[in-house]
């Protein structure tokens, strides 16, 4: 959905002046507008919670609020010294292959995690010590990221089932063949992330440049090929390929260039910076709806510095 | 003999924006630009072509906040007093133009264009457009659907409880607008997560519509590809958004919209005309906006200020020649699908109805000659709507299509990031809360009925994805930012009352008053 109007009392349409010169004769009144920034709400709900979103199939929100009298629980259970060497803590788990990670964090706060695709997560807060582990206090729904390319799985039903060159075909009428998804490009006209993204185009490492292009033109990709790419990506590939995907990982490969080009936008801004999390690179084949066409601006910005621990070449499987 | 079908699907919402607060408010607008431009235009068009005996069939989904809004008298009243302003503005630059070819030609089409626009609005349809769209649906021509009932995110809404107040309390004002179940749904951005069918099964609801990916990267691998249906595990049927007619009509640098004799949309009279004229015309605040009076036409990639005059009669002949563009290059994917496919393709075409005459002017007329056209003149395409084909094909294939969105990039990030972030701590809690307030109010009764049922009011107004959506592109933030703040502030208020057993009966009926939508609302679909 489109809202309708394209000016507001606050951001009017940008309009040359010189171009209404000819026609604007006598000068508007300059006033004082006001603007109803809304009713207060609350900072805080006292209450302990913790929430996880998928953003894409590569990242996920998490937002948590843990109470004080939840954390003073412990004192009850441990010294007072034994209480004093737990740590908040953000439990992250993978649940498919069961993996975690901890992360120290304070009682309130929120984060963008790099993750997999086609993975479940669910996120914990609770309280470590070197003496006494982990202790949890509160869990999070559980979330699932979406695949982002095609399935490994072919129907069981002989009627819908499609072999490999079928399957190819089909792709391809349905607008996600090589030529459709190659082309990704910034959404908006911000033109630093246009520039940045530019720049990255530039400096695309030699082997990442060769497996695009293999892809692209529809030929298989080689061990090596697959070697050159950032590790979720790598993963989701090698899983098609070991079901017997051949034809199918460069189709795979393509689908997932708006990650790839962040991902290299991410390494070239270095150590100063954390992640471009705000632009929006959209292939081809999603080109068409008002939330994608009459979308202004993209703006950047940088993220928590925990992504630094987890950019996308290091993150929790 | 047809070899394929054509799905049109236009996807009708505005946000709920009411505010009887205000004796005029700027974001009302949206809704009165909506209807002059669009929704009456479209009314218009449909009624002739059944009129004419033009067999055809369009799927329309009509969110419940506008069908809502469509039904409320304030806002019937205040589009009325809109309507007149602009048919006088119209009137003046008649005389204004006489002499002044081809302005006067435009001009007397803007007249012709209002006056009509308030005939059908007051007279044909006695000031409600459900009339038009529940009469044309009655006489076999639209198929209208529901959507979400705030047009809430599903994804971003972690309750199941509230998830299916959504679906639910959509079926039932869908019910009370239309005097029938809906049969299908536009689920709010094309959002979906597997497992959200199930919801919809539970309303009845036989179908819905995901973004192409959803069924190309579902599993197992579709048959079809976005040519065919797919039955969700639940048994509900999913329909894929086809990509080239999307691009067709969508893309920025291949799109019709922007051929070079269409009207050119920013360039308007609120703009151009001396201010002591225009001003009248304009908000009580007097900065100048877009009126809807626009004398140019996109004419090329040039400023503002050099577009060319608009010539109606060129446009529409354009709009003629895009519906047999748009025909015969469905003829050319229709010949390669059956190549492939062992039965009809059905090509699934949504589009927001918006775009159609408010943002692309000419976009009512090029549905009307396409509708003729493939009526009169061809026979390898036919219109239908998602419930025809599954009657024509009533097996289809079994996937648990893929989670998505039709934002950009096809999955969360136009709604949830680093600007829209903060907004989910506060709707999560209000959406426990609302849970926590239905569960535990087994069969409330007088004063606290009505502050129950106007929390459940709060919590849906605060959960569309309008105020998400503004926040991102960055334009009207401020008016986004506030009606998130005022409805979590109402929920807020109103659930500590609740709990605090002290309902302020006074201003719980002052907030009834604003925000009036459903007064069908029933607290108790929130119960686990």
């Amino acid at each position: 959905m489109g809202i309708l109007h394209p000016s507001s009392f606050v951001f009017p349409v940008q309009r040359e002046q010189a171009e209404l010169k000819t026609t604007v004769r006598s000068i508007e009144p300059s006033q004082e507008i006001f603007i109803d920034e809304g009713l207060p709400i609350p900072d805080a709900y006292d209450v302990d919670l913790v929430r996880v979103l998928v953003q894409d199939p590569f990242c996920i929100y998490i937002y948590w609020e843990l109470r004080q009298a939840t954390l003073n629980g412990l004192r009850t259970i441990f010294s007072t010294d034994d209480f004093a060497g737990f740590k908040i803590v953000l439990r992250l788990i993978e649940l498919r292959g069961n993996h975690e990670a901890f992360f120290e964090v304070g009682a309130k706060g929120d984060y963008w995690m790099g993750v997999y695709p086609d993975r479940r997560y669910q996120v914990e807060i609770g309280a470590r010590s070197p003496k006494h582990g982990y202790v949890k206090f509160i869990g999070s729904n559980i979330v699932e990221t979406p695949r982002g390319t095609v399935s490994v799985e072919v129907a069981e039903d002989s009627r819908y089932r499609v072999d490999q060159a079928e399957f190819i075909d089909v792709l391809e009428a349905s607008g996600f063949g090589p030529e459709e998804t190659l082309a990704v490009g910034i959404v908006g006209e911000d033109e630093q992330a246009a520039a940045d993204y530019e720049k990255a185009l530039e400096t695309i490492p030699q082997e990442l440049h060769h497996a695009i292009l293999t892809a692209a033109a529809g030929r298989e990709l080689t061990d090596e090929d697959i070697d050159a790419l950032p590790d979720p990506i790598k993963e989701a590939l090698l899983a098609i390929r070991a079901a017997g995907g051949d034809g199918l990982t460069s189709a795979a490969l393509l689908h997932y260039l708006p990650e790839i080009m962040r991902w290299l936008m991410l390494q070239q801004a270095g150590a100063a910076a954390d992640f471009k999390q705000h632009i929006h690179i959209t292939p081809r084949f999603l080109v068409g709806s008002s939330e994608i066409g009459i979308m202004p601006v993209s703006i950047v910005e940088w993220l928590p510095s925990l992504m630094m621990r987890h950019r996308p070449g290091s993150r929790l499987k | 003999m047809e070899k394929g079908y054509l799905a049109l699907v236009l996807h009708a919402h505005l946000p709920f924006v009411r505010h009887p607060e205000y004796p005029e408010f700027l974001e009302e607008d949206w809704l009165f630009e909506a209807i002059s431009e669009t929704y009456i235009p479209l009314l218009y068009y449909f009624d002739n072509l059944l009129s004419e005996g033009v067999k055809f069939r369009i799927t329309m989904s009509i969110t419940p906040p506008l069908s809502e809004m469509f039904c409320d008298p304030l806002l019937q009243d205040r589009y009325l007093r809109h309507i007149y302003k602009l048919i006088e503005l119209a009137e003046k630059e008649v005389e204004r133009t006489r002499n002044q070819p081809p302005f006067d030609e435009t001009a007397r089409m803007y007249l012709e264009h209002f006056n009509r626009a308030r005939w059908i609005f007051e007279e044909r349809y006695g000031r409600n457009l459900i009339n038009g769209f529940r009469y044309l649906q009655d006489a076999g021509v639209l198929e209208v659907i529901t959507c979400n009932a705030t047009h809430g995110f599903l994804p971003l809404i972690v309750r199941r409880e509230a998830k299916r107040a959504q679906i639910q309390i959509a079926k039932r004002n869908y019910e009370k607008h239309f005097g029938r179940s809906p049969q299908g749904i536009w689920l709010a951005e094309c959002a979906y997560s597997p497992g959200d069918d199930d919801l919809l099964k539970e309303a009845g609801i036989n179908y819905f519509f995901v973004d192409s990916h959803s069924i190309t990267f579902g599993a197992p691998r579709p048959k079809y590809g976005i040519y065919a249906p797919i039955y969700c595990p639940s048994g509900v049927a999913a329909f894929a958004r086809d990509v080239e007619t999307s691009e067709q009509v969508w893309s920025a640098t291949m799109g019709y919209p922007g051929d070079f004799d269409y009207r050119e949309f920013y360039r308007d009279l609120g703009y151009d005309a001396d201010y002591d004229y225009i001003r009248p015309y304009l908000h009580s605040d007097g900065v100048r906006r877009n009126v809807g009076i626009k004398y140019y036409r996109v004419t090329g990639k040039v400023d503002l200020g050099k577009k060319e005059p608009y010539v109606p009669a060129w446009a529409r002949e354009k709009a003629a020649s895009h519906a047999g563009d748009f025909i015969h290059k469905r003829y050319l994917q229709m010949s390669h699908l059956n190549q492939l496919f062992d039965r009809k393709p059905i090509v699934v075409s949504p589009y927001d109805a918006e775009l159609f005459g408010h943002w692309w002017f000419e976009g009512p007329q090029f549905l009307n000659f396409l509708i003729k056209k493939i009526y009169y003149d061809q026979d390898f395409l036919r219109l239908i709507t998602p419930s025809d084909y599954l009657t024509i094909y009533p097996d289809n294939q079994v996937q648990t299509p893929s989670a998505s969105s039709w934002g950009a990039e096809g999955y969360n990030r136009v709604w949830i990031n680093s600007n829209s972030n903060w907004l989910y701590r506060h709707q999560h809690i209000a959406e426990e809360r609302m849970v926590e307030l239905a569960n535990s109010h087994l069969d409330a009764g007088g004063v606290l009925l009505r502050a129950l049922n106007q929390a459940a009011r709060e919590l849906l107004l605060a959960e569309s994805s309008d105020w998400a959506f503004i926040i991102t592109t960055g334009t009207m933030v401020p008016y986004a930012v506030k009606r998130f703040k005022d409805h979590i502030h109402r929920f807020t208020r109103l659930y500590e009352m609740i709990q605090g057993n002290q309902i302020d009966e006074g201003w719980l009926a002052y907030v009834e008053s604003l925000d009036t939508i459903f007064q069908e609302i029933d607290y108790r679909v929130y119960r686990s």
